[in-house]
């Protein structure tokens, strides 16, 4: 609950002091949204481990092949990675860099998901 | 004299309408572990349809809740993978305000379907080989009751269910293994599919697999019941015809004319007892090869609407739909489980209806 309140905090401080640079120039005010974008990142990374920890204790406990998983918590990852760097670029006025950014994200998605969807395909073969 | 001889054609008469001993051709082809113990061992002497139907329903209260706790820990992995996606596709549609990505639900739906896929495999093979047993049940069930309903005076309309039981049971039986289970998979790989491509346009193909799957099942009962109730009509006049005519040309005969006759009566009726006997041990052999896959298919079924249902207030609408869909699968495997059942059911339950003394 506190850490809300103080990831809000560095949020808001970030994006008014972001609004005061822009008017001298937009490279400190991308510079200092990326400070702040890494550390809300950090912040939540001991609520990620928290959660991490637990799914695991869940999957082992149910015996859940951890190939079911994994795959789908990398997606999840890489694509909130590459929306935020996405974000990112187009605040800086990179358009084009954010949509590379977008396109690589979604082909690193598959590629995490290809385990996953060797096994599935087996399957659906031996039932057809 | 005349009363030794009335004598004797009861005693033959009673020893011909004992039901205590079914015939091995009834109780041999039931499964091992069959829900109904009693009557593989064919101690039928004090078994009404009443305590079948009791025994079944105890055995059935027995299965359902281990089937039940099996079947939960599928239905809450899938509701976690829905959960999962759903929060990533609200993460990311509140940052940018439009659209998530597409890939976090096709990875989505490439879990469920795996973790459904399993599942799958087990209780549509289970679901096959019920029907495949009654296939062979039948079989042997149908000859006998014929048998029974041709002894009770009904030969014509032993012959019309024999062979209209047989033809429909074999051709239901036949579509079920080379068009709708095939079928059934193609609409599995087909609601997956639809799940992870933009469009949503494979939703109506398997929409139509289903509708098709429910009509052929509907439609082969309906015929066969149409076919019983037309046939069965004329035939049973006939028999009854038949049987008046030849009573009353018995008792034309001087002397023995009306023992005979009588007598004719006693044994028609002690034929009649038997094919009812054999009828209700049919029919509860039926119910108990059926019962252990219908409930954990029915529970499989329910389990994953359920599922849908839950996940629809919280998870993306293509995994709702894929769950949604392969709840649909299992119950049409159900649907054809239950025809197989139903027709082998109003097989028996027409013969014992056969009305001719």
């Amino acid at each position: 609950m506190d850490q809300i309140f103080q990831i809000t905090a560095v949020c808001l401080i970030g994006a008014v002091l972001t609004a005061l640079l822009r008017k001298n120039g937009t490279e400190m005010a991308l510079l200092l949204t990326l400070a702040v974008a890494a550390v809300v990142l950090l912040a939540l990374g001991g609520a990620v481990r928290d959660i991490t920890d637990l799914v695991t204790r869940m999957l082992h406990a149910g015996s859940i092949a951890p190939e079911l998983f994994v795959p789908l918590i990398k997606t999840v990852a890489i694509a909130l990675v590459s929306r935020i760097g996405a974000e990112l670029c187009r605040d800086a006025g990179a358009g084009a860099i954010a949509q590379a950014l977008e396109t690589a994200g979604a082909l690193c998605a598959v590629v995490a998901a290809l385990p996953l969807f060797q096994e599935v395909w087996e399957m659906l073969q031996t039932l057809l | 004299m005349r009363k030794w001889i009335i004598l004797l054609l009861l005693l033959a008469a009673i020893g011909q309408a004992d039901a205590s001993s079914l015939p091995s051709e009834l109780t041999d082809p039931l499964p091992p572990g069959s829900a109904l113990e009693e009557l593989e061992e064919g101690e039928t002497g004090v078994h009404t349809l009443t305590d079948g139907l009791a025994d079944l329903w105890e055995e059935a209260c027995g299965h359902l809740l281990g089937m039940v706790k099996e079947s939960v820990s599928c239905a809450v992995l899938l509701l976690s993978v829905v959960v999962i996606c759903g929060l990533a596709q609200d993460c990311l549609h509140a940052a940018r305000g439009d659209e998530a990505p597409g890939y976090v639900p096709m990875v989505g739906a490439l879990a469920i379907t795996w973790i459904a896929a399993g599942n799958m495999q087990s209780l549509m093979g289970q679901g096959v080989e019920t029907m495949e047993q009654l296939n062979v049940y039948s079989k042997a069930l149908l000859p006998t009751l014929a048998a029974a309903v041709a002894a009770g005076g009904g030969v014509a309309s032993a012959g019309v269910r024999h062979v209209a039981g047989v033809f429909f049971a074999d051709v239901l039986i036949t579509i079920i293994r080379n068009v709708l289970l095939p079928m059934v998979y193609v609409y599995v790989a087909l609601a997956a599919a639809d799940a992870m491509l933009p469009g949503h346009r494979l939703k109506t193909i398997a929409k139509a697999i289903s509708k098709c799957t429910a009509w052929v099942l509907t439609g082969t009962l309906v015929l066969y019941t149409g076919y019983l109730t037309i046939s069965g009509a004329v035939a049973g006049s006939t028999d009854t015809l038949t049987t008046q005519l030849t009573r009353s040309a018995m008792g034309t005969v001087p002397v023995v004319g009306n023992i005979i006759s009588d007598a004719a009566g006693t044994v028609l009726a002690g034929a009649a007892m038997l094919k009812n006997t054999i009828g209700v041990a049919g029919m509860l052999g039926v119910l108990a090869m059926c019962l252990v896959p219908f409930l954990r298919l029915a529970v499989q079924y329910l389990l994953y609407k359920i599922t849908a249902f839950l996940a629809g207030t919280m998870g993306a609408s293509q995994l709702v739909d894929l769950v949604d869909g392969l709840g649909s699968a299992f119950g049409m495997v159900l649907g054809m489980t239950g025809a197989c059942a139903l027709l082998l059911l109003i097989s028996v339950i027409s013969s014992i209806m056969v009305v001719t003394v």
